[in-house]
């Protein structure tokens, strides 16, 4: 078990910039947090919450809850993103409350800095540096000590920038096997092995998971493998290279997949899909909520949970990046973050296991309506679509989400594959 | 509170002079370091501090030279707080003018604040508040993390009685980048200031200008705009100014 982070206390002069130096270490080092209280008046918990809302980059309106925000800042800070918080003017913050704050940020393993800054006060301030330092038994470091550890980092290197997602040049539209031979005609011999290398890992891919089929429901094994694969392309080329690759994998397994290329472009481009989400920034923007529940449930929505379902999950069901339901295990990938932060978050808010993971301020319980407006209705304030319009209270079927981008998989032939 | 356009501003005391005609931009000592201060606050998104007593200049001073500031800023947003200001109420009054629309309702100091952060990043402003002596230490607070932000683009002029000065805590007081502390006119720089603000002060005796600047007006330079506007109304054509024509005008003023 790890000891508690003892807390640092720094004596500085006041400058200018050093309000705005502690409000932009978040951006230099994404491990800590600087705030800054704002209010002086009616001070409490609640305040010091909001402060670090703010300082995680939280949009103060974007909010779906009347929630007490220090439940909220400790279910963010308790996802172990955090390791330090500087907590600029802390000589501002009442004497009753001070230890409160230090304790509260101590509890959730998080170090604080608190850094006090004299103008023309040095004497005051110096005494009550020191008597916040003697009570956790720390000394009173200087501002050298403070810019030495947190220190402007360099600007990351400029990523490279692609054209797509993917990296795909523009495929030809060609249907099935013609496909790889049209592209060699095409593209550029470097744009062809680029399109080649990927097409026929995706081949051999999908050959491989076609051998594992079981004998029972052949089509509708293969469905859900087409489906996994198209919903994790990150652009329309990647969905196109990989519905063409089905086409020639399923061929002498005797599937005969017939692809409407029309309407599979046009729903690439229109349908959201979770291959999206780290081209079009999903979860960074669902990250600007001070309340975790849309991250929540976009991403148990990704992880293939029913809309319809998600009112009766449970805290309990939560396990770390696993939740459990109606007896199945849900991987919960890339948004996990959110489903551990609002579980945190119910868990401080005095919920068990037994108790719904979703409610509201009001209510311990929310309707398949609220669901859905956290689903679907985040689309208008944060651009993110995870899920198509309109509502649905139970995720498409393998079969029919093909159909939405003009596939059918079937299998006429009855011929063994050897026969192929 | 409120607003006036600073491009027709003389001073939320001092209406009677806007219909007046020949009104001069006077100019002497200490507004002329208003002028060049606000003028470097409004560059350097800075931190103006004017102080000084009640009717002396400073509104008139600062209105001036916000208007010579206007064509280097975005936008001049002119506040007057009649009355105390507690933070929240402080905030809530600042959105009017810089966001356009009122506060929304039942948000937290701290989310009025955070909003204002975001409206204050978008242009170049010149920000006066006026009466700033009404600013609760708390609000200041308030008023300082709003000025002391990363993204925040705006100088900020606060004009006060001398009370604001004892009223800043250490951690604005650190922000300053200029303060200017107005006093009184004195008889001396009367009959100076005097005759380039207006042609009646013109051709009237030095000596009487400081005389009475010495026995009634004790220095105001308000007091000198609300007795102009009496002399215009009342004072028959190509009558002299002289001690007893003040005498029977000044009563009241």
């Amino acid at each position: 078990m790890t000891s508690p982070p003892a807390p640092v206390v720094v004596v500085t002069e006041d400058r200018p910039d050093l309000y705005g130096w502690v409000l932009t270490r978040h951006p230099h080092h994404p491990e800590v947090v600087g705030i800054q209280l704002g209010v002086a008046e009616r001070q409490a918990m609640s305040v010091v919450g909001e402060a670090v809302l703010a300082g995680l980059g939280k949009d103060p309106w974007l909010s779906v809850s009347k929630r007490p925000a220090e439940l909220l800042a400790a279910a963010w800070l308790s996802l172990g993103e955090v390791t330090d918080v500087i907590v600029g003017y802390p000589q501002l913050i009442s004497d009753w409350l001070l230890p409160d704050v230090v304790s509260w940020f101590v509890g959730l393993g998080v170090r604080p800095w608190l850094v006090y800054s004299s103008f023309d006060n040095t004497d005051e301030i110096q005494a009550k540096a020191e008597k916040v330092a003697a009570d956790w038994g720390v000394e009173v470091a200087d501002g050298a000590a403070l810019t030495k550890a947190w220190p402007d980092a360099p600007p990351p290197a400029p990523e490279l920038e692609l054209d797509r997602a993917s990296g795909l040049p523009v495929l030809p539209r060609v249907d099935g096997i013609r496909f790889r031979s049209t592209c060699r005609n095409l593209l550029t011999p470097d744009e062809f092995d680029v399109v080649d290398a990927a097409f026929t890992a995706a081949v051999a891919e999908l050959r491989s998971e076609i051998d594992e089929l079981n004998e029972k429901y052949k089509t509708r094994q293969l469905n859900q493998r087409i489906r996994d694969h198209l919903a994790a392309a990150r652009d329309t080329e990647e969905l196109l290279l990989w519905a063409r690759a089905a086409q020639v994998a399923g061929l002498p397994a005797g599937f005969h997949i017939r692809v409407d290329t029309t309407v599979l472009i046009g729903a690439a481009e229109a349908l959201p899909r979770p291959g999206l989400a780290e081209p079009q920034q999903w979860w960074e923007r669902l990250d600007l909520y001070r309340d975790p529940d849309p991250g929540a449930a976009a991403a148990l929505y990704v992880a293939g949970i029913d809309p319809g379902a998600l009112p009766a999950l449970t805290v309990g069901a939560v396990d770390g990046d696993t939740v459990r339901f109606d007896g199945d295990a849900f991987e919960v990938n890339a948004g996990a973050r959110f489903v551990r932060a609002l579980a945190t978050f119910r868990r401080l808010a005095g919920a068990g296991d037994d108790d719904l993971l979703f409610a509201t301020h009001r209510k311990s319980s929310v309707s398949a309506t609220h669901v859905a407006g956290l689903i679907w209705g985040h689309a208008a304030q944060t651009g993110v679509r995870v899920a198509p319009l309109p509502a649905e209270r139970t995720q498409p079927a393998a079969q029919t989400w093909l159909a939405r981008y003009g596939i059918k998989v079937s299998m006429p032939r009855r011929d063994k594959p050897e026969a192929l | 509170m409120s607003l006036f356009e600073p491009t027709h501003r003389w001073g939320p005391h001092l209406a009677g002079l806007r219909n007046l005609d020949d009104v001069a931009d006077v100019e002497w000592a200490r507004t002329k370091a208003v002028r060049i201060a606000t003028k470097e606050c409004a560059l350097d998104r800075g931190l103006l501090v004017v102080c000084g007593p009640v009717g002396v200049g400073k509104t008139f001073s600062v209105a001036r030279a916000a208007e010579r500031c206007a064509d280097i800023v975005d936008d001049v947003v002119w506040v007057e707080l009649s009355s105390s200001m507690r933070g929240r109420g402080l905030l809530a009054s600042l959105y009017p003018p810089l966001a356009g629309g009122p506060a929304p309702r039942g948000d937290a100091e701290s989310q009025l604040l955070a909003g204002l952060h975001l409206v204050m990043a978008d242009r170049h402003r010149l920000l006066i508040v006026d009466e700033a002596q009404h600013i609760t230490l708390q609000a200041m607070h308030a008023l300082r993390g709003l000025h002391s932000h990363p993204d925040a683009d705006f100088g900020l002029v606060l004009i006060g009685t001398p009370v604001l000065h004892d009223r800043m805590p250490p951690e604005l007081r650190s922000r300053r980048t200029g303060t200017v502390t107005f006093e009184r006119i004195t008889d001396q720089e009367a009959p100076k200031v005097l005759r380039a603000y207006h042609p009646v002060f013109a051709t009237a005796d030095r000596r009487l200008l400081s005389e009475v600047n010495r026995r009634y007006a004790r220095g105001e330079f308000r007091w000198w705009a609300k007795l102009l506007v009496r002399i215009v109304r009342y004072l028959p054509d190509g009558e002299d100014l002289t001690l007893d024509v003040i005498e029977d005008l000044r009563e009241g003023l």
